[in-house]
């Protein structure tokens, strides 16, 4: 394909997801990383994107930097779509069985113990992110039914949404942050239960499938899809080739030239900023020269070796700025620029 | 046009991504421009070569043509068929013609070599291609993960109480003071690798590089740690690092020793064992519980002997070392 031909080139086709970002009046002025999906600057190729993966039930693969934005583009398609929403963030110990169900062993045996009449283990069977994605009302009555003896576990300590909300309970977004801080088998282990969307439980042997939602015709994205698995990764090491090529991929990358770069990056701050702050010009100024320095800094560093300053730290620094009327001039910028935005006393 | 449900057009039980998947998203999306169509196809993991479009009054129909794009696991593949396409187009051609022909008889008359100069030789060309040895890595890649997890992962105590071992312990009348938890392995501890760079070593140096590089793809770069050094036993067995700092392993993380141990053959363990600072290295490891495999670049029959009573868990680095020889060492 000719990059260069294609650059200008649009896409064309019949959308049907919203992409609606929340009135500033309506959001929080800051909040880092809140994943509320109130904004997220459009981006045409990744919302194809994510269309062919609700249209075709594949899992999304979203990879980038550290700070590009890849975990906040969930919540905001869950917003936009007003499907439930539910994340997992990956560790390094977490296993591929932790996303489907979990079970309270340790409560079992105390109550076995404490010669507690009844332990039936599915009395001590937790819904994972999946489970209540593929299943909501399934996993709902399952707590109720079973009546889980942990008082910490409630329907809304299991993250299941608040039935009274405007958001569509048959519906999911799901994300799955990080997964290449897990052991490289844990992908793999994921591949069958996202693909049948069914799995069983080891300890009472339910079976668990997910319930496709009656056609909403109303909307067209209901129309096409009833589930979106988003899985970030930042590249730290390489997932296996048999599950990336199970997902639809999708890059999230700076422009290359300074112009397209300092314009997105401007973009992305208005965005994130009330638009009270915006109606003073000095503070616009602010905001192009704050993005003109992260694309050089992004520059020195690249050649260096070092870590770039992304979004979300020129964001952050943004709020210092503007919280405490500090410039590129100022003679704390310095501080601001190692602390904030390269981060260099943090790394040997 | 008429628009089929995903549910009805999935009936593939196949994971891969593949024509269901295509047919969903064209069918769904309508794209409008070929633009949009190639970027469709491409994020669905094909290339789009070729392709052409039949229309009808009723409905429009779809015929492409697609080549599925080569992606990671099939990176050496790709590697190949790059190398391949390259030795398709001749580099340098050197071709006889009749005044070189006249300058090969007179050097025949030179040398006094007897040749029937009646025939005479026609014109030929000779190519000559200057081919870049393809490079094929000493372990399977297919099996490289494989092949890792097994030799250097560790276990971790997972969250599942054992109840096997409880029902045992109970069985058995035997006091329950903690509770047993179930273990897992996990790569995740990362590791640390011992690449000897001595001169018997020089012809797997650029294996060592590429190990190193899959290491990297396979564990992340953040958890892995290298070290080099130098291993001679002759005259007098040596271990010296290239490093200028010294050398601190760290707990539990595995050990990844790559040597030869001077070019194995008739080296036996006694003359390994006069080597102070390996020796020493060994200990250390075992005090601070790591795990260490050695992959040595020789057939099983030219180890050093005895070698696995030094360090256990020898490896033949070798493309038939397979998951299921590493398996059978360890459980050894």
């Amino acid at each position: 394909m000719n990059k260069e031909k294609n650059k200008n080139q649009l896409l064309k086709y019949d959308s049907f997801l919203p992409w609606n970002d929340l009135p500033s009046n309506v959001r929080e002025s800051y909040s880092p990383d809140t994943r509320s999906g109130e904004v997220y600057l459009y981006d045409p190729s990744l919302k194809l994107a994510t269309e062919i993966a609700i249209v075709t039930q594949r899992p999304l693969l979203l990879l980038g930097e550290p700070g590009a934005g890849k975990s906040s583009f969930a919540p905001f398609v869950a917003r936009n779509l007003k499907w439930q929403y539910h994340e997992y963030n990956v560790t390094g110990r977490t296993e591929a069985k932790e996303l489907l169900w979990s079970f309270d062993a340790l409560s079992r045996l105390r109550d076995a113990q404490a010669n507690v009449p009844d332990i039936n283990p599915k009395f001590y069977i937790v819904p994972g992110v999946l489970w209540k994605a593929f299943n909501y009302k399934h996993a709902l009555e399952y707590v109720k039914q079973n009546k889980v003896r942990n008082s910490n576990i409630t329907g809304e300590s299991f993250g299941l949404p608040n039935p009274n909300t405007d958001r569509d309970m048959e519906r999911a977004v799901v994300l799955i942050d990080e997964i290449d801080k897990a052991d490289p088998n844990v992908p793999n282990d994921l591949l069958e239960v996202i693909g049948k969307n069914s799995f069983t439980i080891n300890e009472t042997q339910d079976y668990i499938e997910r319930k496709p939602p009656l056609q909403n015709t109303e909307k067209r994205a209901n129309k096409y899809g009833s589930l979106l698995i988003v899985i970030t990764s930042n590249g730290e090491r390489d997932l296996p080739p048999a599950f990336v090529r199970r997902c639809i991929v999708h890059s999230l990358k700076e422009p290359f030239e300074e112009d397209a770069f300092v314009e997105k990056w401007k973009e992305i701050a208005k965005l994130h900023t009330d638009a009270k702050i915006l109606e003073n010009k000095q503070n616009l100024e602010m905001i192009e020269r704050l993005a003109k320095k992260c694309w050089k800094l992004r520059e020195e560093n690249l050649s260096e070796f070092r870590r770039k300053p992304s979004i979300a730290e020129f964001l952050d620094a943004l709020r210092i700025c503007f919280k405490l009327s500090i410039t590129p001039d100022s003679d704390i910028w310095e501080q601001i620029e190692r602390n904030v935005l390269i981060k260099n006393e943090a790394i040997s | 046009m008429n628009r089929l449900s995903p549910t009805k057009i999935f009936s593939s039980s196949s994971l891969d991504i593949g024509l269901p998947e295509i047919l969903a998203a064209f069918n769904y999306l309508a794209p409008q421009s070929d633009y949009t169509k190639e970027k469709i196809i491409e994020m669905l993991g094909f290339r789009w070569e070729n392709a052409n479009f039949i229309t009808s009054d009723h409905n429009e129909q779809l015929s492409v043509s697609l080549m599925p794009q080569i992606q990671l696991e099939d990176a050496e593949q790709e590697n190949s068929i790059k190398e391949k396409s390259k030795l398709d187009t001749p580099s340098t051609t050197i071709s006889l013609t009749p005044s070189n022909t006249v300058e090969i008889f007179e050097v025949v008359d030179f040398l006094e070599l007897d040749l029937d100069d009646s025939k005479v030789l026609s014109e030929t060309s000779i190519e000559i291609h200057f081919e870049k040895p393809l490079y094929i890595p000493l372990l399977n890649q297919k099996w490289f993960q494989g092949i890792m997890s097994l030799m250097l992962a560790t276990q971790i105590q997972t969250r599942n109480i054992d109840f096997k071992l409880i029902e045992k312990n109970i069985a058995e009348l035997l006091p329950i003071t903690d509770i047993p938890c179930l273990y897992r392995s996990t790569l995740n501890r990362g590791v640390q690798v011992l690449l000897d760079t001595s001169i018997s070593m020089q012809p797997f140096w650029r294996d060592e590089s590429e190990l190193i590089k899959s290491l990297y793809r396979l564990f992340g770069i953040n958890k892995i740690q290298f070290f080099e050094f130098e291993l001679n036993l002759d005259p007098i067995p040596q271990l010296s690092w290239n490093e200028h700092f010294p050398i601190r392993l760290q707990e539990e993380v595995p050990i990844l020793l790559v040597t030869n141990f001077g070019a194995t053959g008739n080296v036996g363990l006694n003359l390994i064992r006069e080597c102070t600072e390996l020796v020493q290295l060994i200990e250390q490891a075992k005090m601070k519980k790591c795990l260490v495999a050695v992959l040595i670049p020789a057939a099983r029959k030219d180890y050093p002997k005895d070698i696995d009573e030094f360090i256990p868990f020898a490896y033949m680095w070798d493309n038939e070392t397979s998951p299921q020889k590493v398996n059978k060492i360890k459980r050894k």
